[in-house]
Order: structure tokens, then sequence, then C-alpha cells
């Protein structure tokens, strides 16, 4: 990747190649608030949790995402 | 998984949970279950720490809390929290804003608080375990310290600066402590040094320290004595709750705006408590740190889009550098309009989000005047100025001819404006100040004096923090400005003679040693003898050893005699330092640490029996396993491998795996090695890639390559890259030299076929 702009704007060094811009998420949603309630199991080192999200949902595309990382979700 | 309470459709990737729900309000409800592998810690009793007391705590900065919980993870999402905890009965868990209540369980207790203020995601917090907690009040705000149990009677020396501090930031920036509560829970094994959660900063508990590792040999408190202490930590996490939590970067690009405020504030603080000098030195020392990694690692503008992990982003370039540029800003402010842009900054974004040009205009606004130029030169692009100049005196028309020049390299700004200022020292003490705005790439100036001046000193107050200044100037004139009141320029005139090292160079060092009025330039000086490595220099700091008092300057006297290899003198002065337990921690720690750099094998015994010496965070044990590695025998692998081991406590694991540097060419070394780049311990991986870099030892390089892509924590990822690319670079440099080296052979064969031919056609004329 190259960049077509002075050293200084770049730097040196701390860029890879294969770096891309990074900007802000926005989610299609505002949170107003979370209720956030979970178990520790000492034992197993897992928890059980139950969050519960008070929300204004303002994208249309008729669903919305939560970062959610190697969970397993009750039905 | 619930919407409006009835059944909802959802699609679930293990990394993003997609719920199908229309626009307006909802109230979404999940049910989840989770073994995190970030973001939320166990550290419990097990076969190899079988007297942990047992704890679960949090860390989500940068993107880590949806490891523990569903949740929009990015800083521009705010909103309150409430957060109830379930926890086994002996233990207590605090989190986020006030107690609600606390509920017998049976077996277990519900721990409850609320946080009714919008926060960012990241900083959603709770920590548990068996603690006990010390309860205070600061003019309204509730205070609560949350420690591991046994550990209470240290918590006065980490906190007794606390409600100073809320007091100094409230009243500075004009915002009062923003929230209800303020509370902090020492955790071990923690990741960082501490974590501005909202209301409940998270600390490690190698922070919380005895009696003696504040005040050596002395009783607390001792003001202007102090050896370790725990304030730049609070200071830090606690100016976070107005820079970071009240007011948040709207993203990672912007993080400075978080970490170099609190940086800054952390310094600003040390100036409130401590004086000027102890502030300037600070700063000092961020410079040094900051031009530390870009000289040997790489140069960023400080707001940046182009990275790949957030983590990356948390360098010397954002706190460092970023708090030099504050400072900067505020003296070309002045400090009532710097304040006032605070103030609006805060107020104006309170609770919310903001980026670099927020606090662009809120300063504008309150100083009146355009400030794009300093942000583009400073901010918005990498580097920093680098200053050379020298100047002559002429008699006949009574001026100064100064030259100064730009010098920096092309991965910086190409010509800065500066507004700067010049100490100009006559004798008898006399000084004048000319000030003057650079804003070319060379320039001369010619300034009155009615006399020749002892010296010149540029920016004596060090009013622009962001820069390297090279200055030609003789021993004499050094020996001077070791006489100017201001701390730079007596800063400035110790590293210029340690570079000259002569005996009149000594004598000045000697001189400021014994003499001067702040233990930093003491300090110093010490480690600027140590440098010169001459016999005098080194006499003089072994009698200094014996007059010095402060910790901190007696720890740079014994670091110092380091630099005389096969001294016998001075493995002597270190050994009665080492033995000694009225001495500082730190300074028996860095004694072992030179014991092992004089080198003498005999000595080695006295760093094998430091090894059990007890002490803060276990530093005399880190420094004679240093000590041992420095000295290098066959018996120093063993035992350098045996504190490698699960089961040491951490940070002497770390300063183990970290001395094994220089012995990979050893099997047993290279094995254990690989194995510790995979180690459960985040700090265990981070000192043996630290190894690795020590050795450059390609043999690494597919671990490298599978931590910089695989490893869970950002900063082990970018590190295993960059010590990865390094090694390559060191092979291709090889290539090159075996090409050339090539090269070189056939042209010497070529010619000695020549010379051959020459000879035969000259034989037969």
């Amino acid at each position: 990747m190259s960049f077509d702009k002075p050293g200084y704007l770049i730097g040196r060094g701390f860029v890879y190649t294969d770096y891309r811009p990074q900007f802000p998420r926005y989610y299609g949603y505002t949170v107003r608030h979370v209720r956030i309630r979970v178990r520790i199991d000492a034992s197993n080192k897992s928890i059980n949790g139950h969050v519960e999200y008070s929300i204004n949902v303002t994208t249309e595309r008729g669903y919305i995402e939560f970062d959610a990382a190697e969970m397993g979700l009750n039905r | 998984m619930r919407v409006d309470g009835t059944e909802a459709r959802y699609e679930y990737d293990g990394k993003s949970l997609r719920v199908y729900v229309g626009s307006g309000d909802h109230v979404v409800s999940v049910e989840y279950e989770a073994k995190p592998r970030k973001g939320l810690y166990f550290v419990m009793p097990d076969e190899y720490y079988r007297d942990r007391v047992p704890m679960v705590w949090t860390q989500g900065e940068s993107e880590d809390n949806h490891y523990w919980m569903p949740l929009p993870d990015y800083p521009n999402a705010k909103f309150t929290s409430e957060m109830e905890i379930i926890v086994p009965k002996t233990w207590i868990a605090v989190s986020n804003g006030v107690l609600v209540e606390s509920k017998d369980l049976g077996n277990e207790t519900l721990w409850h608080w609320k946080l009714d203020k919008p926060h960012s995601a990241y900083l959603i917090a709770f920590a548990a375990g068996e603690f006990e907690v010390i309860r205070d009040n600061c003019d309204g705000v509730p205070i609560e310290n949350y420690v591991p149990r046994g550990m209470v009677d240290r918590a006065r020396f980490t906190f007794h600066r606390l409600c100073d501090m809320i007091k100094f930031y409230s009243e500075y920036t004009g915002v009062k402590y923003p929230w209800p509560n303020y509370k902090h829970a020492a955790v071990s094994e923690f990741i960082y040094g501490g974590m501005e959660n909202t209301t409940i900063t998270i600390i490690t508990d190698t922070t919380l320290h005895d009696e003696h590792a504040h005040c050596p040999g002395g009783k607390f408190p001792c003001p202007g004595m102090e050896d370790f202490t725990s304030d730049g930590l609070i200071a830090h996490e606690l100016a976070h709750q107005w820079f970071g939590d009240y007011v948040t970067t709207k993203d990672w690009a912007n993080i400075w705006l978080n970490e170099a405020f609190a940086t800054y504030f952390e310094a600003m603080y040390t100036e409130h408590a401590k004086g000027r000098d102890e502030f300037i030195y600070e700063l000092y020392q961020n410079l040094r740190s900051y031009l530390n990694e870009y000289g040997n690692r790489y140069a960023r503008p400080i707001v940046t889009r182009l990275y790949r992990d957030p983590e990356e982003m948390f360098d010397r370039h954002t706190y460092e550098k970023g708090s030099l540029v504050l400072h900067t800003l505020r003296n070309l402010l002045g400090d009532e309009a710097f304040r006032r842009g605070i103030n609006l900054y805060l107020t104006r974004h309170a609770y919310g989000n903001a980026d670099t040009e927020d606090l662009r205009k809120a300063l504008e606004e309150a100083s009146g005047q355009p400030l794009d130029w300093f942000f583009t030169q400073f901010v918005y692009s990498a580097g920093h100025p680098v200053i050379k100049y020298s100047w002559s005196y002429d008699p006949s028309i009574r001026m100064i001819r100064l030259s100064i020049s730009q010098t920096q390299g092309e991965d910086s700004y190409p010509i800065y404006r500066l507004p700067l200022e010049l100490e100009i020292g006559y004798s008898g003490g006399r000084t004048e100040t000319f000030r003057f705005e650079l804003n070319e790439r060379d320039a001369t100036l010619y300034i009155p004096a009615s006399e020749k001046p002892q010296y010149v000193c540029l920016d004596p107050q060090f009013k622009v923090g962001v820069k390297a200044v090279n200055a030609d100037k003789g021993v004499e004139e050094t020996l001077a400005e070791l006489g100017s009141g201001n701390l730079p320029c007596r800063l400035e005139a110790i590293d210029a003679l340690a570079r000259v090292g002569s005996a009149r160079a000594v004598e000045g060092l000697s001189s400021a040693l014994r003499n001067d009025k702040f233990w930093g330039v003491r300090a110093e000086a010490a480690r600027a003898l140590g440098r010169v490595g001459t016999d005098e220099a080194l006499k003089v700091l072994i009698n200094a050893l014996i007059a010095e008092q402060h910790p901190r300057v007696r720890q740079a006297i014994v670091e110092a005699l380091g630099n005389f290899r096969g001294k016998v003198e001075a493995a002597k002065a270190l050994v009665e330092v080492l033995e000694n337990t009225r001495e500082s921690y730190y300074a028996r720690y860095r004694a072992a640490q030179s014991l092992g750099k004089v080198g003498i094998a005999e000595y080695g015994k006295y760093l094998v029996k430091a090894l059990d010496y007890p002490s803060h965070n276990y530093v005399i044990t880190q420094g004679a396993l240093q000590g041992l590695a420095e000295l290098g025998s066959e018996d120093a692998v063993s035992t350098l491998l045996s504190y490698t081991e699960l089961g040491k406590p951490t940070p002497v694991r770390v300063a183990a795996v970290q001395s094994l540097s220089k012995f990979v060419s050893d099997r047993r070394v290279y094995d254990r090695l690989r194995m510790l780049l995979k180690d459960p311990y985040f700090r265990v991986r981070f000192a043996a890639i630290a190894a690795v870099e020590g050795a450059l030892d390609p043999r690494f390089l597919d671990v490298l390559d599978e931590l910089s892509v695989r490893d869970l924590d950002g900063r082990v990822r970018r590190y295993a890259r960059d010590v990865a690319r390094r090694i390559r670079d060191q092979l291709q440099r090889g290539v090159e030299y075996a090409r050339l080296r090539e090269e070189i052979d056939r042209i010497r064969e070529e010619q000695r076929r020549l010379m051959d031919r020459l000879d035969r056609l000259e034989f037969k004329g």
C-alpha cells in the first residue's frame, strides 16, 4: 500500500503495508440504559449473564448488532 | 433472546450478535454464558500459587468487554449502567456508581451497583474477591479503596494524597468531581498499571507498598525524601475521571485526548504537591521516554487513523509526547487561557464524546488565538523539532550572534513555528531572557549584550516540551551553565559534560552531585559520572554514597557504579548497599544489577544470597537475577531458568525471562523461551519477546509470526511483529553483506589475475 503523502504525515516505521484507515463505528441505535447481571462461577472460571438494554433504534435496516465474543446464548 | 418481552429472531457467529428489530424504542434482553479468554480475568489459587487471594476483575479498554457481555463495544456509545454481581459469600463485588444493595442469597451474595450518568462501553467494570475496604470522604465525595485481604496496612501509603488530588483537579478544571463517588480496587496479575473505569479505577496490587519502600529507613510521611510512591498512578487514573470518562475520545485515533491529559495532569499534580523542579523533571523524563520510542521504534502523528489494533495507539507518542504537546500549548496560551479552554472543552462535551478538533476549537475560543498551525505541526504530523544552535560574542558591536537551525529529518514537520526563549548568563550570576519566534530552517539572530556572556541556554523554562536540542558548547560555558537557576539549563549542562568526559568535566559533575539543591540534578550528575567512567569519577561516586541521603540519588549512584567493569572498589561499595537492610529496596535492587555489570565472578555469591532478600514487589530478587545474568556463569543459566517457572511471582519470572536473551545459544534456554512465548501470563509473553529481541535470533521467527497474528493481546501482537521485522531486516542486511563480500572476493581475484598477467608480460618483456 502506498500513500501519496509527505513522510511527516505518515511517520516512520509505524504503519505496516496491510494497514487500512480506521474510522468510528456507528451501530444504528443508541443505548439509554443497560442492566447486567452476572453470576460468577469461580471454580469453572465462567459466568452466566443476563443483559437488558433499553435502546432507541434509528436504523431502518431491520436489525441491530451487538459485539459479543465466544458466548453461549440461551434461547 | 427477547425484544420487548417476546422471543426474537437473531443470528450469532461467535463475534457479533444480530437481533432483528424495527426502528423506535425497545428493550432487548440476552441470556448467555461465557468462559472469557479476555476482558474478564479469574485469579484463583491453583497448584502453582496456593496462597493467592481469589478474585475476578474486568479490563474493558480497548474493546474487550464484549468477551463477557454483549454490547456496542466502541467509545462513542455512552449510556447509564447498572450491574448485579453474584459472588461467593466471602467475596465483595464492586462496580461503577453507587451500591444499591447487597443481598444475601444463602451461599452467595448479590451486589447491585448503579451509575445514573452515561459513560462509555469500555468503562463498564467490576472487581470481586476476598477484599477489604477502607472508606473515607473528600469534600463530600465518598471514597472507597478495596485491597486484597491482608493488605490493608499498605493502603495508606498508596492513597494518602487522593483527596488532595481530587480537590486540585476540581479547582484547576473548574469542574467539580463529576461522579457520585470514587473507588479503587487493587487486584493481582493486572495487565496494566491502572484502568480508569468510571468511579471504579482498577489498579495493580504491586503498587501497594510498605513504609520502608516509601520512606527508606524513615517514618511516613517523608515529603521530599520519598522513594517509591503510587502518586503518579493514582493521579493519572483520577485525571481520567474528567479526561476520558466525563469527556471521552470519540474513537481510538484521538485517544491522546484521554491519555495525554491524564499524563499531563499527573505532572501538574506533581507541580502542585511537590514544586516546579519536580514538575519539570517529570516532563523531562516524559521527553526522554518519547524520544526513546521515536529513536528506537517509530515516528507517527499523535492522531492517526492508520493502525491495526487500538492497543497500538497506547504508546509513548500518545502519553508522553501528548503530555508535552499540552504543556507547550499551556505555555503558548498562558495558564489562564489554557484553563478557560479546558473548562470549555469539558463543560461543552460533558458526559459525551469529543475529538481533537473539539479541543482545538475550545482552546481557540478561550484564547482568541488561531491554533490550526499548532495542531498541524505537533498533533497531526509525526516527529518533533531538532534544534541546533551555537553563538559567539562580538565585543565591537556588543552583540551575541546566535546561529540556530531546525535539523529534523523527513519524518518530522519540515519547518516548525516555535516561540522560544534564551537565557543569557553573565558573570556574577546575572541573567537576561531573550524571546523570539523561530519559523525558518536556519536563522541568525543578533542580540544586544553589554558584556560577553558566560553561557547561553535555549528554552530555560522548558516551555516548548516537544523538541530535541543540540548545542555546540565548550566545557567552561557548560560549567557556568551548571550555575543556572533553571533546571533545564542544568540538565543540559550535565548531559554536555558527560559527553566531554575530561577531568574538568568530572570536576563539574562532582560539584553538581555534591551541591545541587534538587535531587534530580544530583541523580543525573551521578549517572553522567558513570558514563564518563574514569577512576576519578569512580572515586567521586563512592564518596557521594557516604554523604547522599536522598534514596533516588543513592539509586542513581549505585546504578552508575555498574559502569566500572572489573573495579573491586565499585564491587565492594555495591555489596555494602546490597547487604544493608536499612538501605532502600530500590537502591539494593540497583546494587544487585550493578554488581553483575561490574563483572567480578567472586562477587556472584552475594547475588545468589540476595535472591531471597524480602523487598517490595521482589525487586531485590529481580535485580539479583539480572546481576547473575550479567555475570553470565553456567550456574546463572540454571538459576534463571528455575525462576522462569510457574509458581514464582510474576514480576520475578518477568525479570528472569528478560535476562535469558544473552543465553539463547544454550539449547535449554532456546527451548524454554519458545515455551514462554506462549505463557498464559501476558507479562511473561511480553518479556519473552523482549528476550528474543535482545538476541535477534531467526529461529524464533515462526513463533513470533504466530504471535503477531494470534495472540489475544494487541500489545503482544504488535511487539512480536516489530521484533520479527527487526530479525528479518537483520537477515536481509546479512544477505546484502554476504553479497558484498562475494563481490569484494571476486574483485580481489580479478586483481590477482591481472597482476599475474602483468608480471608475466613484464617477464616476457
